[in-house]
């Protein structure tokens, strides 16, 4: 539980209590921005229109691929941090491992905005149904784990597990954004450009 | 760099969103009003001629239903354009338009859908042509909140166009389209001016004579 490796053990108290702080704060910050993406989400009256992108038959064509195509990256992003972190035997992380996981995340990270914008600002948060209720809710909670994880990532000092476990959180959030929604659309509607 | 990373990716994302809502709020039809109002006041002043001011009001709305009352119809007129929709209440609807010109006047919609309007007194009469069906009607002028609406949204992400006849006796007929997929419109709730479709509230607007509905 406890990271031995940066401070002796004497001076427990101080040092964990500013790691203590050092989590609170980015975990502060990613809950407000789930809370408040939540309650933009409810308040705002859903205007039911947003622009659409050309090359697609309609909106619901582009969510679903931007978000697939999101996943896709997520995915590279599980199978990088678990070479980074030494999960899988026998494989070394070349020396671009690093920028390989920085920018798939970003790119997926980006990818999922036009979607996200479209959902609140065209759609709110719903809870019509389960599967809407459980996409509601998280994608409030992958935005607040996505800003955790960057403030996370600037802080030093932190034990070693709080980084794989906010990024763990990123990428459960956005896999079940994927699997209530575009998957959703692909058993439904069927697998249309 | 290693520090400053992390910052400037939640910038960008946060950059993105704020562009992309600008450019939703921007195209938004429901925030520009004074645009639509300026393109629907420009017509009119030119368009008036002596046969059809004398034919058919400047501005109206009647409603009524066809024989055997399977079909009911909604017709507004404005500007020298008509606007017309007809639905069975279940799976059959149609949204047409023409020019107001002539006695007579033949609007059309998409899939061979006609109507003619004829005055006929306060009212006015003709024939429907839907789905290789004619059928004759006479529709009562019809005053707010009787008339014609029309209901726009994205339910699920899937495009959704309602439409809905409230005739003057309070009753409503309409059809809405989810996906494509025809069905009987929900309950149109005057008193917020929508409805709600699988939680998402529609907002419905009245239509008018020199709206465009087949578009």
């Amino acid at each position: 539980m406890t990271s031995a490796s940066e401070t002796p053990r004497g001076g427990a108290s101080p040092t964990t209590s500013r790691a203590l702080a050092a989590i609170l704060v980015p975990v502060a910050v990613g809950c407000a921005v789930a809370v408040a993406l939540g309650v933009y989400g409810r308040l705002h009256e859903p205007t039911g229109f947003a622009i659409n992108v050309a090359g697609f038959s309609g909106t619901l064509s582009v969510k679903t691929w931007l978000a697939t195509a999101a996943f896709v990256f997520a995915m590279v992003q599980l199978g990088s941090a678990l070479v980074m972190f030494g999960r899988i035997p026998g494989v070394a992380g070349p020396s671009w491992l690093g920028g390989l996981h920085r920018w798939s995340g970003r790119i997926a990270v980006l990818l999922t905005v036009p979607v996200v914008v479209h959902c609140l600002y065209a759609l709110g948060f719903q809870y019509g149904s389960p599967r809407v209720l459980a996409h509601s809710l998280l994608g409030c909670l992958f935005y607040g784990a996505f800003v955790t994880k960057m403030l996370v990532l600037i802080r030093r000092g932190l034990p070693g597990w709080v980084l794989p476990a906010v990024g763990g959180l990123v990428f459960a959030g956005l896999t079940g954004l994927w699997l209530t929604s575009a998957l959703w659309v692909f058993t439904t509607v069927g697998v249309v450009l | 760099m290693k520090v400053r990373g992390p910052v400037l990716t939640l910038l960008a994302v946060v950059g993105l969103a704020l562009v992309l809502l600008v450019v939703n709020t921007r195209q938004d039809p429901a925030r520009a009003p004074d645009q639509a109002a300026q393109t629907d006041a420009a017509p009119p002043p030119a368009a008036p001629t002596a046969a059809t001011a004398q034919a058919f009001p400047a501005e109206a709305v009647y409603t009524g239903r066809a024989a055997g009352d399977r079909m009911t119809v909604a017709i507004a007129i404005r500007g020298g354009k008509a606007a017309a929709y007809l639905c069975d209440g279940n799976r059959v609807e149609a949204w047409l338009e023409g020019p107001v010109q002539g006695e007579e006047l033949r609007l059309e919609g998409k899939g061979g859908a006609t109507v003619t309007v004829r005055p006929d007194g306060d009212a006015v009469s003709g024939q429907i042509s839907v789905q290789g069906r004619q059928l004759p009607y006479t529709a009562q002028p019809a005053a707010p909140p009787a008339g014609l609406y029309e209901g726009e949204a994205t339910v699920d992400g899937a495009p959704a166009r309602i439409g809905w006849i409230v005739l003057p006796d309070g009753s409503q007929v309409g059809v809405g389209k989810v996906g494509g997929d025809p069905g009987p419109a929900p309950v149109l709730d005057l008193g917020r001016g929508g409805a709600a479709v699988d939680g998402v509230f529609v907002a419905a607007r009245p239509i008018r004579g020199d709206d465009d509905v087949t578009g």
